[in-house]
């Protein structure tokens, strides 16, 4: 009896020490692992005379990234031909399965004091970081380091990007940097306003009609019309197609963006009464039953259905929207629905002034304890010359070894990203694609664009019909042009991480204005609603921020 | 296998008084502590170390600085929720809407079990227990795109069939008076199939000598159920309620966060919701862990009392 007692409870510390032993090994052997890369670079440091210097990042995979056979994210042709290139050993200390992953584990990092030599970050982080002192003050290094081209390529919007990097005279991070220039349209569908003979939208006024005679007429004959297609998150800045945005705009009001009050300040566009006029209409086309009452619970997928069924022709989007459209626009190769691009129309006689952001919200920094940080500018140095002008050979950055487009997205494998803060696609674009000219082609994007819109032109392939609409003659892009020769978009003037009663109180504002927007919208509380709103926005925590951001604003003059 | 003597487990052991007795005690049973310790200590890494993070609460908390090397605020995450103007409409939603799932989801599957009970056929009973099962495993994301379906006014299959009544369509989840009961209707609907398993089970243990006797006495079917099967059921009936009263502060997130929009913000938001938007969306992690913190310990507190109350009432111990 007493020997089986003895015998059970040896055999199970046995078996506890024998798991907590597998365990240490499997640490050990990852510790191992992670110990690696470091004694490679010890020995690359002792290379000098190679030249190959090592930097680690951590990435974000991909699902529509696909590695040709014998390639990973270790090894792969693109970070073999930065290092044989310029000389530069990329290693990733992580990968994640995808971007909102990366994020995720992006904090985890952070919080363990366990940075990589570089890595893309948020606004927030970026602010945090520099205020942790984890980061480094790259403003020499990226001088002496970075060619004239990339300081070009990185000033080519002012400065602004790069300024919302500095912190007190430091260039903290390289901005991921994007075109803002980003403007949304009015897309109508013009076989109907053919049908029903009624004029292209150029006021307000021109769209209310249009979406009342869509509604009462019916033209798609679904039974069921309605005047315009609106989804749940209408004000969010990320519902690209089917927002409301655009409709603000053309009431020259806009969703929480810091304008200039006129007296040298900055004010908030939620509470300013331009949004009330605009609310109001929008209650008025809610009551003629030209908004889906049941916009609040359809996301912009499912509000979409309803365009691609025939049951609405109006939408507000970004240039995109056309891809989007595609799905019930084109089907069996052929197009069954037609489609027009309109800048978005005004209430009165002045231009919308299209809402825009500033065109970057990450940045890549540099770990305060990275060995290499020049390392870090040669990867952006030579990423900018490959995307601008690639040689034949440097397609291998763009595709990978075979050189050619195979939808594989090897782009994705560039460890740091940049893109042209502003873009001439507008101008190019539509002229190239109706003369056939390819001469006057620029950049790599247009040429991709080009080759697209034309296999559209020539018939080879109608489900192309999407790029036509955006890079077209009188395509989205189009229209461009003259919104930038004119100005005709406003930015926002407040830039950077949240101030501190914006990151306590912002949420509690944005709840209290959905949900008095969308009330009124809905005709659920008057339009009057609206004024009792902008006094407790105040009250709220909106004056306080409003304070802080003019204070900041000040200083960052 | 192993044999372990009937005397091991005898009540002498714990009647052993004072301080010789219990190491005589532990002497003998040292075995069996130590096969409780690789629980104790899972307990210990999972449950109890990660208390520390509670700190958070009273933390202006940076994740770059860590939990040790954020600057401490004091209570000012809290302030912050009472301060918060909808704060009393969202905690009366809160409790409201899982008071009321409590007490259906309480109701319901009692009813259906001892209906289920009384039914002779075993096939029908096992088919209809593992149907009304099924939606438990489904999860809220994809019931949430088929209620708004289902529930939508314009071409919803609901609306439709109200409509043959004359009754006009309903927004169900554009209204404030009605999206609560919908969330507790669709909540009983997906739960109620594993309630009614557990009190089914609750049922065999019911001596079937009690209901011969009552027959033998002329007690009706109805006179049964409210004699025999229900008092044979109140020890789980009890120790399902006081284990669901912890849950007064839960109203269940994942469900509410997909169906919900800004017009039914006023009925709708919960402190769960109102955490995700502000804590997460706003990386607020010193509020969120506070919230967190407050309901965990008025779930204590509510916890406690049903216990005392189940003892008290009906003389019935949980732990």
């Amino acid at each position: 009896m007493k020997s089986s007692k003895f015998l059970l409870s040896v055999a199970l510390v046995l078996c506890m020490a024998l798991t907590a032993c597998g365990n240490s090994n499997n640490s050990e052997g990852t510790k191992e692992a992670e110990k690696k890369p470091e004694t490679t670079q010890e020995q690359g440091q002792k290379e000098d005379e190679n030249q190959v210097i090592e930097v680690s990042t951590v990435s974000p995979s991909d699902p529509y990234l696909k590695f040709d056979e014998g390639e990973s994210f270790d090894k792969n042709a693109v970070y073999d031909a930065y290092e044989k290139d310029v000389g530069v050993k990329i290693t990733n200390k992580w990968v994640a399965a995808d971007d909102p992953q990366f994020k995720e584990k992006l904090k985890m990092t952070i919080a363990s004091n366990d940075l990589p030599d570089f890595v893309r970050v948020n606004a927030t982080q970026l602010k945090e970081l520099t205020e942790a002192d984890m980061i480094m003050d790259i403003t020499d290094v990226y001088d002496q380091n970075a060619t004239d081209e990339t300081k070009k390529f990185l000033m080519m919007d002012g400065g602004m990007q790069m300024k919302t990097a500095t912190f007190d005279g430091k260039l903290m991070g390289i901005p991921s940097s994007y075109n803002p220039y980003q403007y949304q349209y009015l897309y109508v569908r013009t076989d109907w306003l053919k049908k029903l003979n009624l004029p292209e939208p150029k006021t307000m006024a021109d769209l209310l009609t249009i979406a009342e005679a869509f509604k009462t007429k019916d033209p798609g004959g679904s039974g069921k019309a309605y005047g315009i297609a609106v989804s749940k998150d209408p004000f969010n800045k990320d519902t690209g197609v089917t927002g409301l945005r655009a409709f603000l705009n053309g009431y020259h009001a806009y969703e929480n963006l810091w304008m200039e009050d006129g007296n040298g300040g900055l004010m908030n566009s939620d509470i300013q009464p331009q949004v009330k006029d605009a609310l109001k209409a929008l209650q008025d086309m809610f009551k003629k039953g030209l908004i889906d009452p049941e916009f609040t619970v359809k996301d912009a997928d499912k509000e979409s259905e309803l365009i691609y069924n025939n049951s609405i022709g109006l939408v507000f989007g970004a240039s995109w929207t056309p891809a989007q459209l595609a799905k019930g626009a084109v089907v069996d190769g052929k197009v069954v629905q037609e489609w027009g691009v309109y800048p978005i129309p005004s209430v009165d006689s002045n231009p919308t002034m299209n809402q825009i952001g500033l065109g970057v919200d990450e940045y890549y920094v540099i770990s305060k304890n990275a060995k290499h940080p020049e390392g870090v500018i040669k990867l952006l140095n030579q990423y900018i010359v490959t995307q601008s002008h690639p040689t034949e050979e440097q397609k291998v950055y763009e595709y990978g070894k075979d050189l050619k487009e195979k939808g594989a997205n090897y782009w994705l494998l560039n460890p740091l990203r940049v893109g042209r803060q502003i873009d001439n696609n507008g101008e190019i674009l539509p002229k190239a694609i109706e003369t056939k000219d390819t001469s006057i082609l620029e950049t790599k994007d247009q040429k991709t664009r080009y080759e697209r819109a034309m296999k559209y032109v020539d018939g080879s392939d109608i489900n192309m019909w999407w790029e036509y609409l955006i890079s077209g003659p009188n395509g989205a892009v189009s229209h461009n042009p003259k919104i930038q020769q004119n100005k005709e978009y406003l930015q926002n003037k407040f830039y950077g991480a949240p101030t501190p009663t914006m990151a306590e109180r912002q949420e509690i504002l944005t709840k209290k204005r959905d949900e008095v927007y969308f009330k009124i919208i809905m005709n659920q509380v008057s339009v009057d609603e609206f004024d009792k709103f902008v006094e407790e926005w105040k009250k709220l925590g909106g004056d306080e921020i409003t304070k802080e951001v003019n204070e900041w604003y000040k200083a960052s003059k | 296998m192993i044999e372990v003597s009937p005397s091991f487990y005898t009540e002498k052991h714990c009647e052993v008084k004072g301080m010789s007795g219990l190491t005589r005690m532990f002497k003998k049973e040292w075995p069996l502590h130590i096969m409780l310790l690789p629980g104790l200590i899972i307990v210990l890494i999972f449950s109890y170390i990660p208390m520390a993070g509670i700190m958070m609460a009273f933390q202006k908390y940076m994740p770059n600085k860590g939990l040790f090397g954020s600057p401490f605020i004091g209570m000012k995450n809290f302030r912050l929720l009472m301060e918060y103007p909808d704060i009393g409409q969202i905690f009366f939603n809160t409790i409201f809407i899982a008071v009321m799932k409590i007490i259906a989801g309480l109701i319901v599957p009692i009813t259906i079990a001892i209906l289920l009970n009384e039914l002779r056929k075993e096939w029908v009973k096992r088919t209809f227990q593992t149907l009304v099962y099924l939606p438990h495993f489904l999860s809220w994301v994809l019931l949430s795109g088929i209620l708004i379906d289902i529930l939508s006014p314009s071409s919803g299959i609901l609306n439709q069939v109200l409509g043959l009544f004359g009754i006009k369509p309903i927004f169900f989840l554009g209204s404030n008076s009605w999206f609560p009961y919908v969330m507790v209707l669709s909540d009983v609907w997906k739960e109620f199939g594993f309630g009614t398993i557990v009190y089914l089970a609750a049922l065999t243990n019911i001596n079937p000598s009690l209901y011969e006797a009552a027959q033998i006495d002329g007690a009706s079917r109805i006179k049964q159920i409210f004699h025999i099967t229900l008092p044979g059921m109140m020890p789980i009936i009890i120790l399902m309620l006081t284990l669901s009263i912890g849950n007064v502060l839960n109203a269940g997130f994942d469900q509410i966060f997909n169906m919900y929009s800004p017009p039914v913000y006023e009925s709708a938001d919960i402190i769960d919701t109102f955490v995700y938007r502000m804590g997460i969306q706003q990386a607020q992690f010193g509020f969120a862990t506070a919230v967190g913190l407050l309901k965990s310990v008025v779930s204590f507190i509510l916890i406690s009392c049903s216990y005392v109350l189940a003892y008290r009432v009906a003389n019935y111990r949980i732990f």
